[in-house]
């Protein structure tokens, strides 16, 4: 087996033992799950899919079909589009084939951890064992000296460099043998498997979210409650509709923008928004982006703003052409009616939108519902009951103006309630993706950067009579920072002994 | 008042690195300890004015008033000025704790080549822009410090990884035509963009290579790519002096892959905790933690590059070339994933994009690296499986 070369001591983790005399199919299926070399595979292939989707809009057919009719011409391309939506590529990261593949990933690592960890845990449980004549010639670091003294000082001193080392040392004592040994950070060893751990429960957090945890969005207008959500992203396991009544309400009291000082950048949207439970006010809260409502496990996010389309009042500037000059506002909802100042003549504000396009046939399309100087109004005139005309207001062209009337008109506002936009998600998972992200970094980090370092001093009497001290060392990985310590332990060893 | 002493501060760090550059390839060339040190000293000098670029720029976004003050690194300008100076504080740690200077020539290029391009990249805003409403977490600071060490270390391991393939091949080895190719593509960018520089008297408005590759005349067009061709053709024979130049310092291979793997080893966590620190931003701002849009996949693409280079390594055994030409993938996937993602697709982080559409230049760019990446990985694992024992051996015989 190809062993990395800073490795101290030889564990063998690839090709168990047990997978060498699989047999029957369950072994085999057993053995093919517990190599390393299937791990390596696939998370190359992992790798190398997941690119397709990051090429191909996901969930987005227009997007694609774009991409597709420049590519291939208008001809080829729906069959392609077609071709792409058998193949799961439009909605790739939950296509069967990529989810088997995450389970393939998930088998290998369960069952290489099952196969390996036994043993591991066996290895930490241990107690540290005494050098033989046996095992300390497998030791990467060892040195040989002969010293002076009687053997009780001796190993008295080498005790004392232990523990000057930060080591708390065992002894152990056999006919014409004292040793004493210690380690440190035997423990670390299981931060490999507490890593590979924590992605099988990132991976049971995101199912338990698939499954029972839902997606949605809320518009509520200022003063308004509401009792339900829209859903965009369905729980598997639940039957929904495509509305998710809430076990509670939410009552929108205040949506603010607030401004950057001196510019029309936003700097904050907040919204205030009280939950109403079982008829009693139970939570208060002012929320921004980044910072969410949360109640009963739902979350409310602040995502979009505007002015509540029903409730939202245009206010229309008259000034009259005649020999006095007047100039008076109107705000007015849609379907009312105002007389206009100065004269008989009603005027009816029909319809109205705040920003409007002219289409490639002259007629007018809503836009957005954001007022940003090109609203659009339909004022129907009117004198003693009898219609005299209609007339189309623009904010971009102050040239579309009534023939009749004697007035100008002009749009110079746009008010009334906001509503603010609420992305809603229940996501029971979540906490279980946090604790095994939580593991995965603590698992990276013992693995790396925490070793399992073992010192032994072993002083016995040679048949000629002479005390020889033995120091020996091993780490379960990084040998080149463990062979400075170790140096520094033999130096502290060698200024409290002469040799001889 | 404008505030552009950070601006001042930033086109000196830059041009400084530029002659770091030059000097460290000097060293290379002519061995002299006075031209490495000044070289290092050139470094210092740059590190310190480019310290000073988002020092003052933080301050003076908060001079600026009306609650405009916040950590400069929220815009593509900005982000890339902080990586940048990751890469070059990693490789003044690296340079430092190994005392060995020729990774400099290798890891300069990237400094100074990420500096240029958000100097003369088009539509990419110098100035100082308040943050949006959804930039505004304190998870965002830490997603993107721990991302951006991570992807220095990767930078530098990269640099070092080329160098180990340059001193450890020979012209009929596969892996030669690999690094020339890889070097020769490196060249010509830097080329490139100074040729864009030097040309264009306004970047405003131009596109990135517009000086030559992406020229209006089809004949400087045509010259470019003559001349790329000439480049590579030029590496892959003159390849081989570079070999022995670099050969003359005898570096040691394990160290050199040693520093490889090191590095990783240091960007790997830092790549992780970037990447949930990411998703714990998205999920307080939008509720959802991990959407698959285009930047998150390609962080985890990445993260499946190393993840398979550490398992490769630490259980396969793969050292020396192979895991050297992994960790030149791992890096391409770093820069896709920084760069690629916010030029050529979209998504939630396009803050660097000009538009929703995707650009079909990345399509062939993507294909070719995961058609290089698959057949190269394919080629390994036969070579993996036939001759395991002598490479087990070899590794063990490394001790």
């Amino acid at each position: 087996m190809a062993e990395q070369k800073d490795t101290g001591t030889k564990t063998p983790v690839d090709r168990p033992q047990a997978a060498k005399a699989a047999r029957g199919p369950f072994k085999s299926i057993w053995s093919f799950f517990s190599s390393l070399k299937l791990t390596v595979v696939l998370l190359i292939i992992l790798a190398l899919v997941s690119i397709i989707g990051t090429i191909v809009a996901q969930d987005d057919p227009m997007k694609n079909m774009d991409m597709l009719v420049n590519i291939f011409g208008q001809g080829k391309a729906p069959a392609v589009l077609k071709l792409m939506v058998a193949l799961g590529l439009t909605n790739m990261y939950h296509s069967w084939w990529f989810v088997f593949l995450l389970m393939m990933l998930s088998l290998n690592i369960a069952i290489c951890t099952i196969e390996r960890l036994p043993r591991v845990i066996h290895m930490v449980m241990k107690k540290q064992e005494p050098l033989t004549d046996a095992t300390i010639r497998n030791m990467a670091l060892r040195k040989e000296m002969k010293v002076k003294g009687d053997m009780e000082a001796v190993a008295g001193n080498a005790a004392a460099a232990i523990k000057a080392m930060g080591y708390s040392p065992h002894e152990y004592r056999a006919e014409g043998e004292i040793q004493y040994f210690a380690e440190k950070g035997k423990f670390s060893r299981l931060g490999v498997y507490i890593a590979h751990i924590s992605v099988l429960i990132i991976f049971a957090g995101a199912l338990i979210g698939s499954f029972w945890g839902y997606k949605g969005y809320a518009q509520i207008t200022e003063g308004h409650t509401i009792d339900k959500i829209g859903l965009t992203g369905k729980p598997l396991l639940l039957r929904v509709g495509s509305e998710m009544p809430l076990p509670f309400q939410v009552r929108c009291d205040k949506f603010q923008l607030k401004l950057y000082q001196g510019t029309d950048m936003p700097s904050a949207y907040l919204s205030t928004l009280t939950v109403i439970d079982n008829g009693n006010n139970v939570l208060t809260k002012t929320i921004r982006v980044n910072d969410p409502l949360e109640y009963k496990g739902i979350r409310f996010f602040q995502s979009s703003y505007g002015i509540s389309p029903g409730e939202a009042a245009m206010t229309i500037r008259a000034i009259a052409k005649g020999p006095v000059f007047s100039v008076h506002d109107y705000t007015l909802k849609r379907g009312e009616k105002t007389t206009l100042e100065g004269g008989n003549i009603t005027m009816t504000l029909s319809d109205f939108s705040p920003d409007v396009v002219i289409g490639p046939n002259n007629q007018l399309m809503g836009r957005s519902d954001q007022y940003r100087g090109s609203a659009a109004a339909i004022l129907d005139f009117s004198a003693g009951g009898k219609p005299i005309e209609q007339a189309i207001i623009l904010s971009q062209d102050p040239s579309s103006q009534p023939k009749n009337v004697p007035f100008t008109f002009s749009i110079t506002g746009y008010s009334g309630p906001y509503y603010t936009g609420l992305q809603v998600t229940h996501d029971p998972g979540v906490d279980i993706v946090w604790l095994g992200c939580t593991m995965l970094v603590l698992g990276i980090l013992i693995a790396f950067f925490l070793f399992h370092k073992r010192v032994w001093v072993r002083v016995v009497r040679s048949e000629k009579g002479q005390v020889i001290l033995t120091a020996a060392g091993s780490i379960n990985k990084n040998r080149s920072v463990f062979e400075g310590e170790f140096k520094r332990f033999l130096e502290k060893l060698e200024t409290r002994h002469e040799k001889s | 008042m404008n505030y552009e002493l950070n601006i001042t501060f930033f086109k000196i760090a830059t041009l400084t690195y530029l002659f770091a550059m030059v000097f460290y390839l000097g060293y290379l060339a002519f061995r002299n300890q006075a031209v490495g040190k000044i070289a290092s000293g050139i470094t210092y000098l740059g590190f310190l004015c480019h310290t000073a670029s988002i020092g003052t720029r933080w301050w003076e976004s908060y001079q600026i008033g009306a609650g405009m003050g916040h950590v400069p690194i929220t815009n593509l300008f900005e982000s890339m000025s902080l990586g940048a100076w990751t890469i070059v504080l990693i490789y003044i740690i690296v340079e430092w704790r190994y005392k060995n200077r020729t990774f400099g020539a290798f890891v300069m290029p990237v400094a100074f080549l990420a500096m240029t391009y958000i100097f003369v990249a088009p539509d990419v805003s110098k100035d100082i822009e308040p943050l949006v409403p959804a930039l505004k977490s304190y998870w965002l600071y830490i997603h993107v410090l721990t991302s951006f060490l991570g992807y220095a270390a990767f930078a530098v391991s990269f640099g070092v990884s080329l160098m180990y393939l340059i001193i450890n091949t020979v012209r009929k080895d596969s892996l030669y035509g690999f690094w020339t190719a890889c070097l020769g593509a490196l060249v010509v960018i830097v080329l490139a963009i100074i040729a864009d520089w030097a040309t264009l008297p306004d970047m405003q408005g131009k596109h990135m290579l517009e000086a030559t590759f992406r020229n209006p005349s089809t004949g400087v067009q045509v010259l470019s790519w003559a001349g790329y061709a000439v480049i590579l053709f030029l590496l892959y024979v003159f390849g081989i002096k570079l070999k022995s130049a670099l050969g003359k310092f005898q570096t040691s291979s394990d160290m050199l892959d040693e520093v490889g793997y090191k590095t990783i080893a240091m960007g790997f966590p830092l790549l992780t905790v970037g990447i949930i620190t990411g998703a714990v931003w998205a999920n307080k701002a939008w509720g959802t933690y991990w959407g698959w849009d285009p930047k998150e996949t390609w962080s985890l693409i990445t993260w499946l590059v190393y993840a398979a280079y550490l398992h490769a390594r630490l259980t396969r055994g793969w050292s020396g070339g192979r895991a050297a030409v992994l960790s030149v993938f791992g890096f391409f996937s770093v820069i896709f994933t920084y760069l690629g993602v916010n030029l050529l697709l979209s998504g939630l982080h396009s803050y660097g994009s000009t538009g929703g559409q995707i650009d079909k230049t990345a399509i062939p760019f993507l294909l070719i690296f995961a058609a290089f990446f698959a057949v190269y990985v394919g080629v390994c694992w036969v070579l993996d499986s036939s001759s395991k024992k002598s490479a087990g051996n070899q590794a063990v015989s490394e001790k």
